[in-house]
């Protein structure tokens, strides 16, 4: 009995040892399981599980900076930013792919009235000849597609997005608000709208070489490229900013929280010289000329003497900024500032002023060479209608545009201060215009001018120039003798500051007395010239014609000509200084008979806008 | 007893409650400063909402009148109200200057 007893106590201490080592057991392994849970959250899925905490109780976003409008100088803006939306599809949740881009089709196509527009910008450059394999990427004949067919295209582009793979596919980008909201009120699963902004141009493709346009860069990112847009892009874009902060369950924010707000710092205000009606009358009219003269291309600009500023500049073909993917690179070039000419007679002027101001030539000389063609070394120097002025004085020379003429006066004025006096009006380097893209043509070096590089120049071929190098130079002579700089961009305007940016100091490069002279020589040259007939009665004009030849492969074309025509006016107190230049007009070779009149037709327009009264 | 122990001098009752009070009243401050603030939150988030909205209206008119006052949409109001381009332009000469007067002339 006793000895059972002793075994039962001795089992009773075993199971009660036992017991607190199980439950030791129990609880090491307890104590295990939590350490490996805990390490599992804290080490494995440390950064995510911190990600996940993070991402509910606290929220960050970048605040997108609006970038900033350019304004003509009535405040009125050639293009502003507006809201704009991103349509985007999750392609996961869409299970009908096909009745979906027919459901959106409608609303994401393209309007004929839109393409309209694109082909606006260039539809007469084809009638004028250049052919659709010379802008192979253009939209051709695009009018003649139906709205149906639009919407077909469309539907078919859409179907392609949406069967991608993946979470996130932009249907497409820039989408206006009244579009985004009929879409919005089809209530379609999937499909998600992410605001932004877009560039709209109230005048359509009107200024588009000046303004340039807004891509995208590398990242995505909304970027500036030619012209203004270009130029200006760093201070248009601004500065994005963050809203960072703590936020309940229900995604509110928490006013007690941590929160770190950065305002976003929006574009400056582009204020330019631009004067919207000038730069309407002007597109209007030269697209008509190019019409009518049946040229391939042509240009103007208008710029102010006084200070440089540039009133309306316009090349035709042009493109709409808006759909500048529909075109090709060479489109987006200004030729006012990039493209270079051999400028012709247009350029005399500049040499006379300069002989005139050397005192090479004087008001009374005589030109003892311009009884016939001029031969030097191989080459024949002849008038452009082959009479010739015996004793021309230098005003008649202009008057008549003799190119004989024009080689006795470079002679007198010698090939070293002829290339001085280039430099000085600002050929063989950049006019200094607030543009992106501006080109600079090199002079022949100095000391190394030929006889015959000296005579060729002084009639304006054999060099090569921009119009808007020519349009300064002339602006010289329209200012007294000063040279102003180009200059679009009047003011920056920015949150709560204006700066208004002064034109550069004009430099003396011909005495008062030289352009007086030579202006009364482009007065005549306007009144008794060949363009007599188109200038607008009792307005005192100066200019000139000039019929350019144009280079190809190491000789002149013998049909193809670049016609201009430069002029300013008033000419006593010039209101403005205008550049008139047609590429290979086919009505007629000579600038008389293209350029001038169209250069006429624009300012008699600008005159009544203006208030300038006829004077005579 | 801690404090005793470590600074070696004995805290009266008096510094203790100096100490003490404030800290008290600002937990409770801030215990009723988030009381008070923590439904605020959805009006914070409903007024910024507004002001976006307000913003991309205003935005939108912007873009309105910018659209509508287009010299091309001008032009072609213009015609469509019979407004015609003066053919001809009379000047005269006043004692303040040069008066200036488009006259349209009527087709036979």
């Amino acid at each position: 009995m006793r000895k059972l007893q002793k075994v039962q106590r001795r089992q009773t201490s075993f199971w009660r040892a036992s017991r607190v080592v199980i439950l030791i057991g129990i609880f090491f392994l307890l104590s295990v399981l939590i350490i490996l849970r805990l390490f599992t959250w804290q080490v494995v899925r440390g950064e995510e599980l911190e990600f996940l905490g993070k991402s509910q109780q606290k929220t960050s976003k970048n605040v997108s900076s609006l970038r900033g409008a350019i304004l003509a100088s009535d405040n009125m803006p050639l293009v502003a930013s507006a809201p704009g939306w991103t349509i985007w599809a999750d392609p996961r949740k869409i299970k009908d792919p096909k009745s979906i881009a027919e459901k959106l089709a409608p609303y994401l196509a393209e309007s004929p009235v839109e393409i309209a527009k694109t082909e606006e910008a260039t539809d007469s450059a084809n009638v004028a000849g250049v052919s659709s394999d010379e802008r192979p990427e253009r939209v051709e004949g695009s009018l003649q597609i139906t709205p149906e067919q639009l919407i077909k295209n469309e539907t078919t582009r859409l179907l392609g997005i949406l069967s991608k793979k993946g979470a996130w596919v932009s249907l497409k980008p820039k989408v206006d608000n009244k579009t985004k909201e009929e879409i919005e009120n089809l209530k379609i699963e999937g499909i998600g709208f992410d605001q932004n902004s877009r560039r709209i141009y109230p005048e359509a493709s009107m200024s588009a070489h000046l303004l340039g346009f807004v891509g995208q860069d590398t990242a995505g990112l909304d970027q500036g490229y030619f012209g203004l847009e270009g130029k200006y892009d760093v201070a248009l874009s601004g500065v994005g900013g963050e809203d960072a902060g703590e936020i309940d369950a229900l995604g509110n924010p928490i006013l007690v929280g941590n929160t770190r707000k950065i305002n976003a710092l929006d574009g400056v205000n582009l204020k330019t010289h631009i004067d919207r009606t000038i730069q309407y009358i002007v597109e209007k009219k030269l697209k008509e000329g190019v019409e009518r003269y049946g040229a391939k291309a042509g240009s103007v600009v208008v710029m102010r003497p006084k200070d440089g500023a540039i009133l309306a500049m316009a090349s035709f073909p042009t493109y709409n900024p808006i759909y500048f993917g529909k075109y090709t690179e060479a489109d987006y070039i200004n030729p006012v500032i990039s493209q270079t000419f051999e400028p012709g007679s247009v350029f005399k002027v500049v040499v006379m002023a300069s002989a005139l101001d050397a005192g090479a030539v004087k008001l009374d000389d005589r030109c003892d060479k311009c009884t016939g063609s001029l031969r030097i070394g191989p080459y024949t120097i002849r008038t452009w209608d082959e009479k010739y002025h015996k004793d021309a004085t230098p005003g008649e020379i202009i008057k008549n545009s003799d190119n004989v003429g024009m080689v006795w006066t470079a002679q007198r004025l010698g090939a070293d201060k002829f290339y001085d006096y280039l430099s000085k009006f600002g050929f063989g380097g950049i006019s200094g215009i607030d543009l992106q893209g501006e080109s600079a043509p090199k002079l022949r070096t100095k000391g190394k001018w030929g006889q015959i590089d000296l005579a060729t120049t002084s009639f304006g071929q054999g060099i090569a120039i921009t119009p808007i190098q020519l349009t300064r130079a002339v602006s010289a002579i329209a200012n007294d003798g000063k040279i102003p700089t180009p200059q679009v961009v009047d003011k920056i305007e920015g949150a709560g500051f204006e700066q208004d940016i002064k034109p550069e100091v004009d430099k003396q490069i011909i005495s008062k007395k030289s352009a007086d002279e030579v202006t009364e020589m482009m007065i005549n040259a306007v009144r008794a010239g060949e363009a007599k007939w188109a200038a607008p009665k009792g307005h005192v004009i100066a200019g000139k014609t000039g019929t350019a030849q144009i280079p190809i492969a190491g000789h002149y074309d013998p049909e193809k000509t670049i016609a201009s025509f430069v002029g300013f006016a008033p000419a006593d107190d010039p209101e403005f200084v205008m550049l008139v230049t047609l590429k290979e007009p086919s009505s007629s070779p000579w600038a008389s008979e293209t350029s001038a009149p169209l250069w006429f037709n624009i300012a008699k327009d600008m005159f009544v806008y203006l208030g300038v009264p006829p004077s005579q | 007893m801690l404090v005793r122990e470590i600074t070696g001098k004995k805290i009266s009752k008096k510094k203790m409650f100096f100490w003490v009070l404030p800290l008290a009243i600002s937990l409770s401050f801030q215990l009723y400063v988030s009381n008070m603030t923590a439904g605020q939150g959805e009006e914070l988030a409903r007024i910024e909402t507004q002001i976006q909205l307000v913003s991309r209206q205003n935005q939108i008119l912007e873009e309105k009148i910018t659209e509508r006052s287009s010299l091309s949409i001008i032009e072609g109001r213009a015609q469509s109200l019979g407004l015609a381009k003066p053919e001809s332009i009379i000047y005269a000469e006043t004692a303040k200057g040069t008066a200036q007067a488009n006259v349209i002339l009527e087709s036979q």
